[in-house]
């Protein structure tokens, strides 16, 4: 499937190269030993008769000797020299085999012991070569069935022409069916049981890789059982050594749950958006209309007595804090809606922002601030960052006790090797009751109701915005001691 | 100021909410005549029937929408003719982009706070006319 490397041969050692030409002059012609041994022989007998000096004698017996030497030393080494190159692949083992099998013939062995010797130790070492590779191969193969046995996947292998080859056990699991009843069927078993609007996709799929192109996509499918499932799919030509298709690879996993959870969160952003919509055109009319109506009241009704003038105040301030409170409850579900950017924002400036807005309050009630010079730069949107702030400050002053001066405490460092920062915003103020801090960050969930006005959704929208810019928001207190905002946001590197 | 020529249509399916632009109207610009539609329909035949010189217009007709006006008329005519302000409690930011898509000159939302309405109407009356 992957091209093969075509594997480098280990290049023959200086020995083999040096020994070569000795090995074939003496293998190849014994004759011609035999006849050098002769005329040694031949030479020392006449040397001996005829009384030649004793000098030539020594070279002639020396030249015997050596000569002697150096064939019995290659009948030896002659194997030594062929174990050299030793195989690493099959492919090499192969050629080396017909390489020995030259040899042989080359060499011209002729005594079956010679042979018989020369070719046990080529058989054992051609065992051992092979045993070798095989440990690997089984080991590679035992890996890949493993792999494709166990994979939460389908894998599919189809022919050059179409037909399904191997299907992994997983997709019993996948489609419902028995892998036989895949592999007999007549038309491509996963066109068969694809919806049929998507089956084309499929058919595509197989098409476009059959010529050479890999291809991804997501297709709905019909388990055994009926029920609609979702697949994603990706379809892989198999190409040969010349970049022929040979066979297809299709890897599928079943993404139902993501794509029905993706669905569902699409229909809640949608109603969250009619929801909107209805608020802003339903809700707020007949606000606008009883303001409208009371105002018309006040100025032209100059008889009106003090009691119903009293009335239309309290008219007023209900249609007030409707008001406010669907402004409230429009601004918590349009966060959905809202696209954020992600971009670096100085901690430090924010809070500039926010500490002026709220100087003239915290001036009247004489709060003591305490912000440190330097804070981080984090990542994300400023105008909610800004908001998510101001949310938190402004609780602060306006849950203080009056029992005693605020102190706002602000900090903020890095954590997570620096991808987090932690803003802590600590108060000295009311403190949130046990059994309220649960459900603290839920809209229309207030710890103190009744004198303070609000609305309840300010923290759920502080902590929508945080889940929004991938952060997280967490809250220690005890009531009369002060509250600990957490904030964590990812910081800019 | 003789607005006495003048003819101005209020769009709104509250009679409550068509009073209120009637007396910011009356105030602002005495004299002029002043036609009403609850519907799209009616609307559109106050169009075809007179020669306007400025619509008010509501986005929520009971089931219908101010924007069907906005976009039928836009077929046949310039609004070169007579501007249009729509008055929506929609303060949402695809209400306004339709609105000024579609043609309309001005979008003011009817916030629940008497005074600053009647400043925001009378100051688009006064600069329309």
């Amino acid at each position: 499937m992957i091209p093969r490397e075509a594997s480098s041969k280990r290049a023959p050692s200086k020995l083999s190269y040096v020994a070569a030409p000795f090995i074939k002059l003496f293998s190849n012609h014994t004759k011609f030993s035999g006849f050098v041994l002769f005329t040694a022989l031949l030479l020392i007998i006449l040397a001996n008769i005829w009384q030649v000096n004793f000098v030539l004698l020594s070279i002639l017996g020396t030249l015997f000797i050596a000569l002697t030497g150096m064939y019995l030393a290659t009948l030896y080494y002659k194997d030594l020299i062929l174990c050299e190159i030793k195989p690493e692949s099959t492919e090499d083992l192969s050629d080396e085999i017909t390489e020995i099998d030259l040899e042989f013939k080359e060499t011209g062995i002729t005594t079956l012991d010679e042979f018989f010797s020369a070719f046990r130790r080529r058989v054992l070492y051609l065992i051992d070569a092979i045993s070798t590779i095989g440990e690997e191969a089984e080991t590679l193969i035992e890996r890949y069935e493993i792999l494709t046995e166990n994979l939460a996947a389908s894998v599919v292998i189809r022919d050059a022409m179409g037909k399904i080859t191997y299907c992994s056990p997983y997709t019993e699991v996948l489609t419902g069916y028995p892998l036989s009843e895949i592999y007999s069927s007549e038309r491509d078993f996963f066109v068969r049981i694809a919806n049929e609007e998507d089956s084309e996709k499929l058919e595509k799929a197989l098409k476009v890789s059959s010529l050479g192109e890999a291809f991804q996509f997501r297709y709905r499918f019909f388990h055994k059982t009926g029920i609609e499932m979702w697949a994603e799919t990706r379809t892989v030509p198999v190409l040969d050594n010349e970049g022929n298709v040979t066979s297809i690879l299709s890897i599928s996993l079943d993404v139902t749950g993501q794509v029905r959870y993706q669905k569902q969160v699409e229909d809640k952003n949608k109603d969250l958006q009619d929801f909107a919509y209805m608020i802003s055109h339903d809700l707020k009319a007949p606000i606008f209309t009883i303001k409208g109506m009371v105002n018309i009241l006040k100025e032209d009704c100059a008889t009106l007595d003090d009691d119903s003038k009293e009335t239309l105040t309290h008219i007023e301030g209900a249609a007030q804090r409707l008001s406010s409170l669907v402004a409230s409850v429009l601004e918590y579900s349009e966060i959905t809606s809202r696209a954020n950017a992600s971009e670096p924002v100085n901690l430090s400036d924010v809070i500039g922002d926010v500490l002026n807005d709220y100087s003239q309050q915290i001036k009247e009630i004489k709060a003591k601030v305490d912000t440190p010079q330097n804070l981080p730069i984090v990542l994300g949107d400023r105008t909610m960052i800004y908001q998510i702030l101001s949310n938190l400050f402004g609780n602060a002053l306006k849950y203080r006790d009056p029992e005693r001066p605020l102190e706002l405490k602000l900090n903020a460092d890095l954590e997570n090797s620096g991808r987090t920062a932690i803003i802590s915003i600590e108060d000295s103020g009311m403190g949130i009751p046990a059994d309220k801090i649960e459900s603290i960050f839920r809209p229309f969930k207030r710890a103190h109701g009744g004198n303070i006005e609000g609305s309840g959704i300010g923290l759920a929208c502080v902590k929508k915005l945080v889940d929004k810019l991938g952060g997280d928001i967490s809250v220690e207190s005890s009531v009369g001691q002060g509250s600990s905002f957490r904030v964590s946001l990812p910081a800019a590197r | 100021m003789d607005y006495s020529d003048k003819i101005i249509l209020v769009v709104d399916d509250e009679l409550a909410h068509r009073m209120l632009a009637k007396r910011v109207i009356k105030k602002t610009c005495p004299g002029a005549k002043i036609l009403e539609a609850e519907s799209v329909k009616t609307a559109l035949d106050h169009i075809s029937n007179n020669k306007l010189s400025l619509i008010t217009l509501d986005l929520n007709l009971a089931g219908e929408s101010g924007f069907d006006i906005l976009e039928r008329y836009r077929m046949e005519h310039d609004f070169d003719d007579f501007p249009v302000v729509i008055l929506s409690t929609s303060s949402l930011q695809r209400d306004f982009l339709l609105g000024y898509e579609l043609g309309a000159n001005s979008y003011l939302v009817k916030v629940p706070d008497p005074d600053l309405y009647n400043e925001q109407l009378t100051g688009a009356l006064k600069f329309f006319l």
